[in-house]
């Protein structure tokens, strides 16, 4: 679904780069941790996928469902059916929040052919969708994430992805700050998304989401690489002794 | 003796009438500002001096369309070319609320001690009207003053004076509301608007300004805030060739609140100039301020606020902020928040920022799936939205968002 070949890339205007020759393969069906310490590179890499213009890709490949999305605006990535929950969900004020999700519902069914809703459909269908994930219809009225606190700016996120159901998601560090009821209507919320023919890919610090959404594969990420992949008891282990054990032989190039 | 860009005798005018007489001498020994003045250094009043008004001295009009001003339900209270039309009016049957026309105008406070646009009011007013709110009184419904000007034959002046007095834990909701049925009309309107918010009361002023795109509007609007009363006053600025608009809020007592918040909206070569003084003066005292400006083609807009804090003004809570989005490369802001404080234990926020479009706004929405066109015109609708949320008048927010619809249909992006 996803192949990342060699992926360089760096602010853009600025010198040094980010992401150093990364290599990611995700198929469907997957669910993929990323784990790694501050500053690896980790946030660069989904906005990078997302197609964030603050960064260049300077060198490598990204190929999504075999069609090289590197020269795709951020709007045709999401309509091929790549989402990105943030990090930091953006508040935008005096934008209807269900009105925002009925825009970007019917601007990626019209993209692939599909029916797009009225309004009154729209209404039935997302509320639907909040019931899964224990969010209060009030939320549909507010404006987009403003003055939500932080869970709810990460449930919206959530709900966002069970309205636009994409192919593959970049969760980027959607547990942190959440506390242990927040974390499992979330992880739940992914669950249920879970299928045979999508993909999900987890960016987090901590192996805590781990224990609700079970990846097949974990990943560490280190100084714009991805240095080891392992199934999910590589997160356990990082867990228990940091990143020491990677940084230090990968500093000596040994890894390198 | 006459100010060059007025039709009209001062002297005559004013004969008799020491109120008037007084402005009068202020207005000529102070003059028309020029940018040399600091508070007009950002504007020029070239293209007001240039043209020639004169009182409209038509007799009173029975039949006019007064459409323009939406379906709001409340006491009308109709001005054509500034002059009060009792037969267009209501009576207001609320109790505990009185109306008069007043030949020579009460004022109690004057916050615009200096400024030659207030003198020129108070020597020059076309009308003067005076509403009263008794003490203990809620008025159910808006009191709606229209403002209608402009037509084909005159560049008329219109300088209607009006001043709201709302008595002890009373509580009311004025509209102001100043539009034309001429597009393109010149004309100039000078209103002055003075207000007294008795203690524990609650007024709240909505001014709503859709005067024609060639016409010239000076407002000028005080408010005295009493003990634990709170003023809230939404400004919606869309029309005008020029509008300048000042609003000086003064506390009166302890633990009284001021929100002044307003929303701008210009294009082709608009300008619009917003001054405001937040002015505590007593302890305990709030206020908040947002300024919102969306700037397009080759328009203009300058903030200048400023806040007070006076030295026995401890623990007050201030916030200001003035956000500016400019949608053309030709549009120009110029924004100067200021702070005054001469307490030490005050809490106080300003802040100003001008922008393109948000880039991080942006791309969220683009994320999401929408295209670079429909992500700005929803951002810059939300982004006006947000003070019309305000708003407690369904008709009035259904008008002001036709206003914003208008406007950023209008937007090239």
């Amino acid at each position: 679904m996803l192949k990342i070949t060699n992926l360089h890339a760096k602010v853009r205007g600025e010198d040094v780069e980010i992401l150093k020759g990364l290599n990611l393969e995700v198929k469907k069906g997957e669910v993929h941790a990323i784990m790694g310490p501050n500053g690896s590179g980790k946030s660069t890499l989904s906005k990078v996928i997302a197609g964030h213009p603050a960064y260049e890709v300077t060198e490598g490949q990204m190929l999504f469902d075999g069609v090289d999305i590197m020269e795709m605006d951020p709007e045709d990535r999401a309509r091929s059916g790549l989402f990105l929950a943030f990090q930091y969900p953006i508040e935008i004020p005096g934008v209807n929040n269900q009105t925002f999700l009925r825009m970007s519902y019917n601007a990626i069914a019209q993209a692939n052919d599909e029916e797009e809703m009225d309004p009154l459909e729209f209404e039935d269908f997302v509320k639907g969708k909040l019931d899964s994930i224990k969010m209060d219809e009030s939320f549909l009225d507010r404006s987009v994430n403003t003055g939500f606190s932080g869970g709810e700016k990460k449930r919206n996120e959530i709900l966002q992805m069970a309205v636009l159901n994409p192919k593959l998601a970049f969760l980027d560090e959607t547990d942190s700050g959440l506390d242990i009821d927040a974390l499992q209507v979330v992880s739940s919320g992914i669950n249920l998304l879970r299928k045979p023919d999508n993909a999900f890919v987890l960016i987090t610090h901590y192996q805590r989401m781990l224990n609700y959404v079970e990846p097949d594969v974990v990943h560490v990420m280190i100084e714009g690489q991805i240095v080891k992949s392992g199934d999910k008891s590589l997160a356990l282990k990082l867990e228990e002794q940091g990143y020491d054990w990677l940084t230090k032989p990968h500093m000596n190039g040994i890894l390198a | 003796m006459s100010v060059d860009f007025l039709n009209i005798d001062l002297k005559t005018l004013s004969n008799g009438n020491a109120f008037r007489e007084g402005g009068l001498t202020r207005a000529l020994s102070l003059g028309v500002p020029t940018s040399k003045n600091e508070e007009w250094r950002f504007i020029s009043l070239k293209g007001l001096q240039k043209q020639q008004f004169s009182i409209n001295n038509e007799s009173v009009l029975e039949d006019v369309d007064l459409s323009t001003f939406g379906e709001a339900d409340g006491y009308k209270l109709v001005f054509i070319d500034g002059v009060f039309q009792p037969k267009l009016s209501d009576s207001i049957k609320s109790k505990g609320v009185s109306f008069q026309q007043l030949e020579i105008p009460s004022l109690t406070a004057d916050a615009f001690d200096g400024d030659f646009f207030a003198a020129l009011n108070a020597s020059s007013y076309t009308s003067s009207v005076e509403i009263q709110v008794q003490a203990n009184t809620s008025v159910e419904k808006p009191i709606l003053l229209y403002f209608l000007q402009g037509s084909k034959k005159l560049s008329s002046y219109a300088a209607p004076r009006v001043s709201v007095k709302v008595g002890a834990f009373s509580k009311a909701t004025i509209v102001e509301h100043f539009a034309t049925n001429v597009a393109g009309s010149v004309y100039y309107n000078n209103p002055f608007t003075a207000i007294e918010v008795g203690e524990s009361a609650k007024l709240t002023h909505y001014r709503v300004q859709r005067e024609s795109k060639a016409a010239f509007h000076i407002a000028r609007v005080q408010a005295h805030v009493g003990k634990q009363a709170n003023y809230s006053s939404y400004t919606f600025n869309f029309g005008a060739k020029l509008c300048r608009n000042d609003i000086r809020a003064i506390q009166t007592g302890l633990e009284s609140h001021f929100t002044i918040d307003g929303l701008v909206m210009l294009q082709d070569d608009q300008v619009s100039d917003t001054h405001s003084v937040m002015d505590h003066a007593f302890p305990y005292g709030t206020s908040h301020q947002l300024h919102k400006v969306l700037a397009d083609d080759k328009s203009h807009s300058v903030f200048n606020g400023k806040i007070f804090v006076r030295q026995d003004a401890q623990k007050i809570d201030s916030f200001q902020e003035n956000r500016n989005i400019l949608l053309s490369n030709n549009a120009k802001i110029n924004t100067k928040p200021q702070l005054e404080i001469f307490a030490d234990d005050v809490k106080c926020s300003h802040g100003a920022t001008i922008g393109q479009m948000e880039t991080e706004e942006l791309f969220y929405l683009k994320s999401r799936g929408l295209s670079e066109v429909q992500s700005k015109l929803l951002i810059t609708r939300g982004f006006a939205l947000e003070v019309i949320e305000e708003v407690e008048i369904a008709e009035l927010v259904a008008l002001l968002s036709d206003e914003v619809e208008n406007f950023v249909v209008k937007v090239k992006v």
